[in-house]
């Protein structure tokens, strides 16, 4: 009996040591390929970007456990060569500096640096690398979008704008729509103008506004409608060509009209973190610019080898017609340009598809970093991450293989072993 | 000897109908959660993209199918396990191998490799019908590698521990209500109390949960070599006493 409670004991007393020695001295390796469970490649540019001032503070009360688990949490930011500080107030034991930071939950985490603070209210991975890009936005954060000329507008429709304004919004801008025929001036914290493919020719007063803002040193992103190119390509000196980019390396990445042209390749003055995958721009137009309208062009987004400027009818078989000025690809569907009359930095982007950032294309490939990739180039923010989606997210079954594997592993294979078992039952019983 | 210890445990199981029923129906779960999964993500994947999320197939689709894995692998361990010593004890045959110059630690290694070769047909079938998913998907192979190692070793832990309970009964039904019981407790266990809880460690979730989502970490393999290796130590413990050595 003595040997038995002795045994059962120190089998006990075994199992807490391994229990508290696992839990104190603890090594991980992160397999995944994202590597989801390391430092974020956004939130270390954030960092890189925040250097040495940031702060971070948790306001919990003193519950080790809890503590623990976000130091946890927070052990990758920490090791980051940045060295933000972390710092736990207790709002039980300090009320007042609790109230102070205008607390309102348990375990909020505030992030401050140059002023500014960002508040986590729930902390995670995901939402702590969100707050650090946007407090590691710089300049000024209004994106203004004209309206009235037949932009298109930030709504749910599927030509409209609600998905890249809420996404813009997340990394820490804000985005307003104006009517210029409204307005004396553009408001004075505006960083971008977005001219999302006006239908209508600006008016005179109108495109003195717009270069006024741009004197000011204003950034300038113009998504192409050929209703309304005249004057505003005079004005950053661009031409279009005639016709509408069609793609034949649209049919190898899956899609049916030919009216897709394809950006794969990324000028890394402009996006020094280019997206990984290509960009989709549908409905095209091919820019020229000039090279005597004051602009320097510091890179463009181009269309494969396998593309023209299409000026017929896009049914049937297509081909290019050299005599009706149809020319052949790389195309340059996306131009950046930048000048510096009187000291003042002027950047702009024409880009020439106005469906690229529309709710119904912006999930496509990766239209959404490159949108956001051109918004912190005219920012100034270039070292910042675009947001990627998971790289997993294409689905490339073909209905006969999804059917085929669905019979097999949900019909056949099963039936397969229960066969196995009644006849080696059968054969028990005979035997 | 442990090694044919094992075989015949494997060829008795393999011979029952349970085992075969089980592979079946477990087969067949495993690939119609794994489809129905894909069909949802499916509709949902154009609006992944376009709010960036960073949750993809593995995410959405593989990984809830491998949290269906590990229950039934919960279901599955008692059933196949619930005769191994107590099925002994019921049909009399505990008497030859208590007299066999066999010790207790080498049948019980033995069963419970048995009970591990034959939770592996399941666990294998399983994974490679979701690996035939990367046919239309983008796998993260190195952490489906790591999903399914971890699985390997959780279900070496099932047999282990199953056994155990196996020895403390006389009738197989007395094991397999244990069982469930005890396992279906530990899965349970986290969300019975928090983190800061003494018993925390004891629950299963949060030592298989990190395999699935690709973080290999030392204290879920000291987890389950742990309070694997303690299961066996109590069976040969249980086995001993029958046999009147202690």
């Amino acid at each position: 009996m003595a040997r038995r409670l002795l045994f059962l004991v120190l089998l006990l007393s075994c199992l807490v040591l391994l229990a508290r020695v696992s839990g104190q001295y603890e090594w991980r390796i992160d397999l995944t390929a994202e590597r989801i469970h390391s430092l974020s490649p956004s939130a270390q540019d954030a960092l890189d970007r925040l250097g040495g001032g940031l702060e971070m503070t948790v306001f919990l009360a003193d519950y080790p456990v809890q503590r623990a688990q976000l130091e946890r949490l927070l052990e990758p930011y920490l090791a980051h060569p940045a060295r933000p500080r972390l710092a736990f107030v207790d709002p039980v034991s300090e009320p007042d500096r609790a109230r102070a930071a205008g607390v309102t939950r348990q375990g909020e985490l505030q992030l401050e640096a140059d002023g500014r603070r960002e508040v986590v209210a729930r902390p995670t991975a995901a939402a702590i690398d969100a707050a650090l890009n946007r407090l590691a936005l710089r300049g000024e954060r209004w994106i203004v979008g004209f309206k009235g000329h037949g932009e298109a507008e930030v709504d749910e429709a599927p030509g409209g704008l609600a998905r890249l304004v809420e996404q813009v919004e997340r990394l820490g801008y804000r985005f307003v729509t104006l009517d210029p025929r409204h307005l004396d001036e553009l408001p004075d914290n505006a960083a971008v103008l977005l001219l999302a493919g006006p239908q209508r020719p600006y008016g005179p007063a109108v495109l003195a506004q717009i270069e006024r803002f741009l004197e000011r040193g204003g950034a300038l992103l113009w998504l192409v409608d050929p209703a309304a190119s005249g004057a505003l390509g005079g004005l950053l000196g661009i031409e279009l060509l005639p016709g509408v980019v069609v793609d034949a390396a649209a049919a190898r990445r899956g899609l049916e009209h030919p009216d897709n042209a394809i950006v794969d390749d990324y000028p890394v003055e402009v996006l020094p973190r280019p997206p990984q995958g290509h960009s989709v721009l549908h409905g095209a137009r091919a820019l020229r610019p000039s090279d005597d309208a004051g602009w320097e062009v510091v890179g463009r987004l181009h269309s494969s080898p396998r593309s023209w400027n299409e000026t017929g009818a896009l049914q049937g078989a297509i081909a290019r017609d050299p005599g009706a000025g149809e020319q052949a690809g790389p195309l340059t569907l996306g131009v950046v340009l930048q000048r510096a009359p009187a000291g003042t930095a002027q950047r702009a982007v024409a880009v020439g598809s106005r469906h690229f950032v529309s709710n119904a294309q912006i999930g496509q490939a990766d239209n959404l970093a490159l949108a956001v990739g051109l918004l912190h180039w005219l920012t100034d923010n270039p070292q910042l991450s675009t947001p990627t989606p998971a790289r997993d997210l294409e689905l490339r079954w073909a209905p006969h293989v999804a059917g085929l594997l669905a019979v097999g592993l949900m019909g056949v294979l099963p039936a397969v072993y229960l066969a196995a078992g009644l006849w080696l039952r059968s054969r028990r019983r005979r035997a | 000897m442990i090694w044919q210890i094992a075989l015949h445990e494997w060829r008795r199981l393999r011979s029952g109908m349970t085992f075969w029923l089980i592979l079946a129906f477990g087969q067949l779960i495993i690939a119609w959660l794994g489809f129905a999964q894909i069909e949802a993500f499916a509709k949902i994947a154009p609006q992944l993209k376009a709010a960036a999320t960073p949750l993809g197939a593995m995410d959405l689709v593989i990984t809830p199918t491998l949290n269906s894995l590990v229950l039934l692998l919960l279901m599955a361990a008692p059933l196949l396990a619930m005769g191994s010593l107590a099925g002994e004890v019921h049909s009399g045959r505990i008497a030859l191998w208590l007299s066999a110059p066999v010790s207790g630690r080498q049948i019980v290694l033995g069963k419970a490799l048995g009970l591990w070769l034959a939770s592996l047909p399941l666990l294998l079938s399983a994974s490679l019908t979701l690996a035939a998913l990367g046919l239309g998907l983008e796998i993260d192979w190195p952490r489906f590698a790591l999903a399914l190692g971890g699985l390997l070793l959780f279900s070496l832990w099932l047999g282990c521990v199953t056994l155990w309970l196996s020895g403390l009964f006389d009738h197989p039904a007395a094991v397999l209500a244990a069982s469930y019981g005890a396992l279906l407790f530990l899965w349970l266990l986290d969300s019975f109390s928090g983190a800061g809880a003494p018993w925390y460690w004891l629950a299963l979730l949060p030592h298989v949960e990190p395999w699935l989502r690709g973080l290999l970490r030392s204290q879920d393999v000291l987890f389950f070599a742990g309070t694997g290796a303690a299961a066996l130590l109590l069976a040969a413990f249980a086995l001993a006493r029958r046999r009147g050595e202690l």
